[in-house]
């Protein structure tokens, strides 16, 4: 294992593999916060070629935290299939890469060859990726999930609606929910983050977002983001949901900070593929987000885009309906402007995407970055064009509650006829039967939720 | 006339952008015009200063912290919180040692939360924790300021409990918004859940005079049961 | 989540119910947030049986009837054993005494006999509008409105009289009340006469005169209950009025005959429209036949008519679940005797920094008149619809003026204070500043109040954050 390369005449000496991963990383304001990134351009190059030249046992060897004293290094490590893994780990990460791009291989092969690496490898290899790399291996990886509806297939693009209120009052829920539909959005889920934690404030969004889903026949699922063990309580009292939620992190200490754990997640799963009114096996949605690990002191020197790919590690183990990234919630202290936001995004749909995760993104800002709506619409297009799953609608991207703009309504519809994509098929059968669709596009109920009335 | 329209009904529930129409798959211009100034008053709220004429306003005087500029602050809070020893000195040497609490006000995300609440809210609280024999420490204003200020700052005047009223981050309902972040004995090795919170205070959220109304009964029940945040709950 | 117990009791012409409920109260803002308490849930735990109201002669004038305050004391004492409740578990509720019985003359000591039984908290509130919405909200005619964005009209149609309220995109927007009901006339097993209201006199001309003890036949009395349909489907605009529609109407008819996209029926007769194997005169009065009628005529949107929560017992589930209020997001108080009950309230415009100028001789004044009116109480709270977001001066000259209105007035009672929008800790505390930590007072927000309007305040809630309030209103009547 070669931790030192010579380029331009200089010589770079690193001391670790996960050092050699932290400066390899595309520029990221969390990962200057944490004291590891590359001190310039030349020394991220440096660290690039050292990387490309270490072999995937070398990366499975040296997890961001060790085996034993981390539950999510264990799943990650416990779920390798050790056959596939054999027949690559003498491969360099640079073949690895090549092969990955290839024309010859197809995105089955990749994904099959994706369950004998760690989250820790797959971080690794998209470190040798630029931006539209990034996007070619994620575009051709064919994944699906069913709950009540399946997500992902061709041409598919999804969107979550959110309907958040500053006070989760039941009306207006409801008006954003139906403005919403009337937009053609809520295939992937009609997903309300809550103001408040608490099993009766879960049980009564549940509800109000089910008789919605019912009255109308909605083809959808349902889910209150409220944490999982009120969700597990609320599922407890007879109330009915599709999804269960929860904000994953990529080490044991930050999942603590969570307040989740394996015991906590598998009961979860458990609980609502038994109970849940999910139709579908795939019952669990995660959000994830660079630099949650290092705003909890539990990064363990590890760069942001391993630990969220630690994330997905532990995500696949749930075979989840939904994982997106909050790409830009974090602030400025992890991803500072547009270009980083850009570069976080895309390695994290394809990181999901290589870990065989349905994966969407919340293309979002706060405003103390330095990023505007105009970025949003950009990289929302970057991402549809990759074959991101979903992305978030919300009434003209703002949330009123979470205080961030992320995609709109008509950003997802205006996606859709830019790229000649779909919602899922029978919601947009749903959607053509209200002519809210027609003919594939917005019809003459788009954008009236009167009809609803 | 109210207009009674089920589309107005909708809108009435909600703060949030709904109801407004579409040309194509776009916005309408009158919404995209909308969005943009709102947008564009949060966005200026974080990386605009706050004028010396303000602070001069407020009867006031200014210190920083190491942060050198608006994207040393937004990026490394680490330096939000600390202040050069010369800092230290100034600020001991113009403020009044031993205060029951200790106010001080900090730019934080929204540069114009601090000419639109200080003056009533600093105001009223004061009146209250006078009227009730808690003695107030001298106000002042600390730029790029991080919640964490206090962890520093409460130790170095010796307050038993310290309040910082901060601006947050902006939305596009207001970009005038603050918090209060109120600690006892705040020190830097405390918890963050030691942190009593009162957020949303604005002319659009709670208005600082009952705002300030609500932290005077706050820092009344810190200084009754001798704990805040987490801790605080506990005392029903 | 704290609960409070809340008993809704309805005694009307023919029938005597009770229900037990329980509120649920919760703070709604998360972490961060100054507090805001909100009734989260209704839930009803218990449900009387159906009384018939007992009735006795009046001690005043033996031909008349009226109710029989101690036999229905007996019967809710009976009822609250067998809800397992004691008078001093509730916290709230109403006593309602409805339809025609709410004009006899032993009204004032009935509620007395009664709230003897069922605990001092209960309030007594009557009056023909508040009935209309307590029992179109009890039907759940406000909660569909909402969710459907439509016009829904409720017809409570009991013994004495029929109760309307319309309700549009879930606002209220009218009342009115009728003299018309399935008990009207009574008559024995043998549908010999035994009661005639006075009432009853409008639906009678075209089909004869009728006395005490004359058999009422089928024919003749669905002939009545026809005329009753007819005139309730004019008074409610969905004919054109060919009648005096004034001779029918207790109080008032509807002010706006727009027609409504959904009518529900609630109340006894209601219940008899569904009903359909009963025998014509199964209660000893008209109710069947005029549910029959009015079934016929379709006047009733019939999908919803089944809907109707519980057709029987609107009225007593909006007295018990929907007469309670709690106040907004602060308050503050200081030695207060809760509960206060029955205060009147007196209605000052402080809108804006000109209305703080001369606020001390305003309310001085208007207390002035109030006394002068010779009610016994000298109590009273002042209704301030409140400064949108007043700044510190603003509050500081408001607690000025009050002290100086109060300081005139020489009044040593609690200084009440009910305002509309966020600002009543603030001014509390102002007011402490210059009335010291001695002077019994209370400052609350969030609550809409008119002069002629009476308010009963309970026990302070959720760690002293809010307090649950009755605003007794005598809506549109004034």
């Amino acid at each position: 294992m070669y931790l030192q390369t010579i380029l331009l005449g200089r010589t770079y000496q690193f001391q670790t593999v996960k050092e050699v991963l932290a400066k390899a990383s595309e520029v990221k304001s969390g990962d200057s916060l944490a004291g590891i990134a590359a001190g310039d351009k030349l020394e991220r190059v440096a660290a690039k070629t050292v990387l490309a030249e270490l072999l995937v046992s070398d990366i499975r060897n040296h997890p961001a935290v060790p085996y034993e004293e981390d539950f999510v290094t264990r799943i990650i490590q416990d779920d390798v299939d050790e056959k596939i893994y054999e027949k690559i780990k003498n491969w360099t990460i640079a073949e690895l890469r090549e092969w990955m791009l290839s024309s010859e291989t197809t995105g089955e092969q990749i994904l099959e060859v994706c369950r004998g690496l760690t989250s820790e490898v797959i971080a690794a290899v998209m470190k040798l990726m630029g931006n539209l790399d990034l996007m070619m291996v994620s575009s051709r990886l064919h994944i699906t999930a069913t709950c009540n509806t399946t997500i992902g297939g061709k041409d598919i693009f999804a969107s979550r609606l959110q309907p958040n209120h500053p006070i989760d009052d039941i009306k207006g829920v409801a008006a954003s929910t139906l403005e919403g539909l009337s937009y053609g959005i809520g295939d992937a889920v009609l997903g309300l983050n809550p103001a408040v934690d608490t099993v009766d404030s879960t049980v009564a969004i549940w509800k109000l977002l089910g008789d919605i889903r019912d009255r109308y026949e909605i083809p959808t699922q349902t889910c209150v983001l409220s944490h999982i063990t009120t969700q597990m309580k609320a599922l407890q009292t007879g109330a009915k949901a599709d999804l269960c939620f929860q904000s994953l992190a990529g080490s044991q200490k930050a999942c603590e900070a969570f307040g989740i754990s394996p015991d906590i997640l598998g009961e979860a799963y458990d609980m609502f593929l038994r109970d849940g009114s999910a139709k579908g096996k795939n019952v669990m949605y995660f959000e994830t987000g660079q630099g949650s690990e290092l705003s909890s002191g539990a990064n363990f020197n590890t760069d942001q885009g391993v630990m969220e790919c630690r994330c997905y590690g532990l995500a696949r183990h749930y075979h989840p309906f939904l994982v997106n990234t909050v790409v830009g919630f974090m602030g400025p202290e992890y991803v500072y402007d547009t270009k980083q936001l850009i570069r976080a995004a895309l390695e994290d749909v394809c990181g999901g995407h290589l870990h065989g995760l349905p994966m969407g993104c919340d293309v979002c800002y706060t405003n103390h970055m330095l990023t505007d709506q105009n970025d949003v619409e950009s990289l929302a297009t970057l991402l549809a064009a990759t074959g991101c799953h979903y992305v978030m609608g919300l009434p003209q991207g703002d949330d009123v509650m979470l205080m961030y703009q992320s995609t709109g309504f008509h950003d997802v519809a205006a996606l859709r006829e830019l790229l000649h994509k779909h919602p899922i098929p029978e919601f947009e059968k749903w959607l053509e039967k209200w002519q809210i669709y027609e003919n594939g596009k917005l019809g003459r109920n788009a954008g009236n939720p009167e009809i609803f009335l | 006339m109210e207009d009674n329209s089920k589309i107005e009904q909708l809108k009435k529930a909600t703060p949030a952008r709904i109801g407004i129409g579409h040309v194509g798959t776009r916005y309408k211009t009158r919404a995209y015009l909308d969005f943009l100034a709102a947008q564009a008053a949060a966005s200026d709220a974080v990386f605009n200063e706050v004028p010396e004429t303000v602070v001069e306003q407020l009867g006031t005087f200014e210190i920083q912290t190491k942060c050198q500029d608006k994207y040393e602050m937004l990026t490394r809070p680490d330096l939000g919180r600390l202040f050069s020893d010369e800092t230290k000195a100034y600020l001991k040497a113009h403020c009044i040692q031993h205060p029951k609490v200790q106010i001080y006000f900090g730019d934080g995300l929204s540069s114009p939360s601090i000419e639109a609440n200080i003056p009533d809210l600093f105001a009223t609280m004061k009146a209250g924790l006078e009227d009730d024999g808690i003695s107030v420490g001298t106000p002042f204003f600390v730029r790029y300021c991080r919640v964490n200020t206090a962890r520093e700052i409460a130790p170095l005047l010796d307050a038993e409990v310290i309040c910082v009223l901060i601006g947050e981050r902006p939305g596009l309902i207001t970009d005038e918004s603050m918090s209060a972040y109120i600690a006892y004995h705040a020190r830097p090795d405390m918890l963050e859940s030691e942190y009593t919170v009162v957020a949303n205070i604005s002319r659009k959220g709670i208005p600082p005079v009952e705002a300030a109304a609500h932290i005077v009964d706050t820092i009344e029940r810190i200084l009754k049961f001798q704990c805040s945040g987490v801790e605080l709950g506990k005392f029903v | 989540m704290e609960y409070i117990i809340s008993v809704g009791i309805d005694i009307g012409t023919s029938t005597t119910q009770m229900i037990v409920s329980k509120l649920g109260i919760e703070n709604v803002t998360g972490f961060g947030s100054v507090p805001r308490m909100e009734i989260v849930s209704k839930q009803i735990l218990y449900r009387s049986g159906i009384h018939f109201t007992p009735l006795r002669k009046s001690l005043e004038d033996n031909r008349m009837e009226e109710i029989d305050g101690e036999k229905v004391a007996d019967i809710l004492k009976k009822e609250y054993k067998k809800a397992g409740i004691m008078p001093s578990d509730v916290g709230a509720g109403a006593v309602i005494i409805t339809g025609e019985s709410s004009r006899k003359r032993n009204a004032r000591k009935l509620v007395e006999d009664v709230s003897r039984v069922c605990g001092d908290f209960v309030v007594s509130v009557a009056g023909p509008d508040l009935e209309s919405v307590l029992a179109a909200k009890g039907a759940g005619a406000d909660r569909l409105s909402a969710e459907t964005g439509l016009r829904v009209m409720n017809l409570d149609i009991g013994g004495g009289t029929t109760n309307i309220a319309v309700f549009d995109q879930g606002k209220l927007v009218d009342t009115a009340c009728l003299d018309l009901g399935g008990r009207l006339i009574r008559v024995d097993k043998e549908q010999k006469i035994t009661y005639i209201s006075s009432r009853v006199e409008p639906y009678l001309p075209e089909t004869g005169e009728i006395s005490i003890g004359q058999i009422l036949t089928t024919d003749h009395a669905k002939a009545i209950t026809k005329c009753m349909t007819s005139y309730l489907a004019e008074s409610i605009g969905l004919v054109l009025p060919s009648k005096d529609l004034e001779k029918i109407y207790t109080n008032h008819g509807l002010q706006d005959k727009k027609r409504p996209d959904i009518i529900l029926c609630s109340g006894g007769v209601a219940d008899c429209m569904i009903h359909s194997e009963l025998s014509d005169f199964a209660y000893g009065d008209l109710g069947v036949l005029l549910g029959r009628s009015l079934f016929d005529s379709g006047i009733c949107t019939k999908q919803y008519l089944y809907d109707t929560r519980e057709t029987m017992r609107a009225t007593v589930i909006g007295a018990g679940n929907f007469t309670m209020e709690v106040s907004g997001s602060t308050i503050q108080y200081q030695n207060c005797n809760f509960p206060f009950k029955n205060i009147p309230v007196l209605r000052i415009v402080l809108e804006g920094q000109e209305d703080i100028l001369n606020l001390s001789q305003r309310i001085t004044r208007q207390v002035k008149e109030f006394w002068q009116d010779g009610l016994e109480q000298r109590l009273f709270a002042l209704s301030m619809s409140g400064l949108s977001c007043p700044n510190f001066r603003e509050i500081e000259e408001t607690a000025d003026e009050i002290r100086h209105a109060i300081k005139e007035l020489s009044y040593e009672g609690p200084i009440i204070l009910v305002l509309e929008t966020d600002m009543a800790k603030a001014l509390g505390q102002a007011l402490r500043r210059r009335f010291g930590h001695e002077r019994s007072f209370l400052c609350m927000d969030g609550i809409s109040s008119q002069t002629g309007d009476f308010i009963d305040i309970g026990e302070p809630i959720g760690q002293g954050s809010a307090v649950p309030i009755v605003v007794k209103t005598l809506i549109f009547n004034s």
